[in-house]
């Protein structure tokens, strides 16, 4: 009897010691690999499921706001089909420039799209790292520090963590996320923009006579290694400015919807 | 017997699966919602044990390669939280009444978090990264919910069980 105890015990011990052998010194990636791509498209369907769930439960919320929204949106879109008839002239002229001093055609962007597959984690440890897992890693050529864009080009996070199959996506409302960023101002101010609480997005330290107004777009700076260029983050939707205070702050708002992100993309320069 | 360990362990994998997808993308508090704890409640209810340790130490593998970040602990949570269960329904609660499920369901989740929160805690104290840790009040409204959410739904699953089955109602012995 004792000796079937021992019996036991010995054998569980062999079992999780080679399993951890396996686990941490790596020969488990292709058994990984294998697990990724075997459960993720019910993982991605299932996700899938729960995100209907959210948004409802978030639209309930938004009804009474509802009209109010629509006004604001036909203004800003109105806003936006003018700004964007002016910004095509310029894009032409850039380009007829560029040609004409002989500069280097710049190489596209690849994305690599991805599926989102679960958010977060399953003791839901709460809104300081706010995250979400996509069906692409190691193998499709992800790598920590990329920017990860939705549908309409807005950025949404940061690869955080890749596996073989699986990546981490550090969402860029959540404290742990910070984006190198320029508002499009006069100035060009330059700084970072954190995340906060999974609500919302801040660029401190920015000098007093820096002027930003709100409705100023926040796009990425190209000053991080891995992120290029001009990627939308937000607009700056209020100034927390105290002339006795050295710095002052803003508060950047994303109009991506960060609970309603099904597919995305990873941006690799 | 081999049936009923193969049933179980797939019945675990799908409930991990679902666990880690569905339920983790819900809005709060019903993302505190632990369908493996409630699986395992029950599973221990119905006196089974088919590979059950096993199965949970299978589910921890799950949790660790399909969770990011995972500190690849769960292969080792989830056996405890088992073995704890189990030596709740074998010492102290030995009945399957709707109180002592719904007990062993409340301190099966406070040792699930205590144990997961303190592994992490110990990783951040001896400078392993880990996740971040909510505050100490947020803590509590979240295994508030926790609780209340998981035992809610033992409830409910009792009387649903007890229309399909007769598993969970009282029987009385009479000596002849």
């Amino acid at each position: 009897m004792i000796w079937n105890g021992f019996k036991i015990i010995f054998i569980s011990a062999a079992i999780i010691g080679l399993l951890s052998f396996l686990y941490f010194t790596g020969f488990s990636d292709p058994i990984k690999k294998g697990v990724y791509s075997f459960f993720g498209p019910a993982m991605s369907r299932l996700y899938s499921a729960s995100s209907d769930i959210r948004s409802g439960f978030a639209d309930r919320g938004e009804i009474k706001d509802m009209s109010l929204k629509m006004k604001e949106l036909e203004n800003k879109t109105a806003k936006l089909l003018s700004e964007n008839a002016k910004l095509k002239e310029i894009k032409e002229e850039n380009e007829r420039l560029r040609s004409y001093l002989d500069f280097l055609e710049k190489n596209d962007l690849s994305y690599k799209m991805a599926h989102v597959v679960s958010k977060g984690s399953s003791a839901a440890l709460k809104r300081e790292a706010e995250s979400i897992t996509i069906d692409r890693g190691k193998g499709d050529g992800l790598y920590p520090g990329l920017a990860v864009i939705n549908s309409q080009g807005v950025v949404i996070g940061k690869i955080k963590e890749v596996e073989e199959g699986f990546s981490r996506v550090e969402l860029s409302n959540s404290g742990g996320c910070k984006l190198a960023a320029t508002i499009q101002n006069e100035d060009r101010t330059i700084g970072v923009v954190g995340g906060e609480l999974g609500l919302t997005m801040n660029m401190d330290f920015i000098a007093q006579d820096e002027e930003i107004n709100k409705g100023d777009t926040v796009v990425t700076s190209g000053l991080e290694e891995n992120i290029p260029r001009g990627l939308l983050i937000g607009e700056v939707s209020r100034v927390d400015s105290s002339s006795n205070e050295i710095w002052k702050s803003v508060v950047v708002e994303s109009p991506a919807d960060f609970n309603d992100v099904l597919i995305v993309s990873a941006v690799i320069p | 017997m081999r049936l009923k360990i193969i049933l179980g362990s797939v019945s675990a994998i799908i409930i991990s699966l679902v666990q880690i997808s569905f339920i983790g993308g819900l809005p709060f508090p019903f993302s505190e919602l632990n369908i493996l704890i409630i699986f395992l409640v029950f599973f221990q209810a119905n006196r089974s044990k088919a590979g059950g340790v096993w199965m949970f130490f299978l589910c921890g593998l799950l949790f660790d390669m399909l969770i990011l970040p995972s500190a690849r602990v769960f292969w080792l949570v989830w056996p405890l939280v088992f073995i704890f269960s189990r030596f709740l329904f074998n010492k102290v609660f030995t009945n399957r009444s709707l109180f002592s499920l719904l007990t062993i369901c409340f301190m099966d989740v406070l040792f699930f978090s205590f144990v997961y929160y303190s592994i992490f805690w110990i990783f951040g104290f001896i400078g392993l990264e880990g996740m971040a840790m909510p505050q100490f009040s947020e803590m509590g409204i979240i295994l508030g919910w926790r609780l209340a959410i998981n035992t809610s739904a033992v409830f409910l699953l009792f009387y649903t069980f007890n229309l399909l089955s007769k598993s969970f109602k009282p029987v009385l012995m009479i000596r002849r």
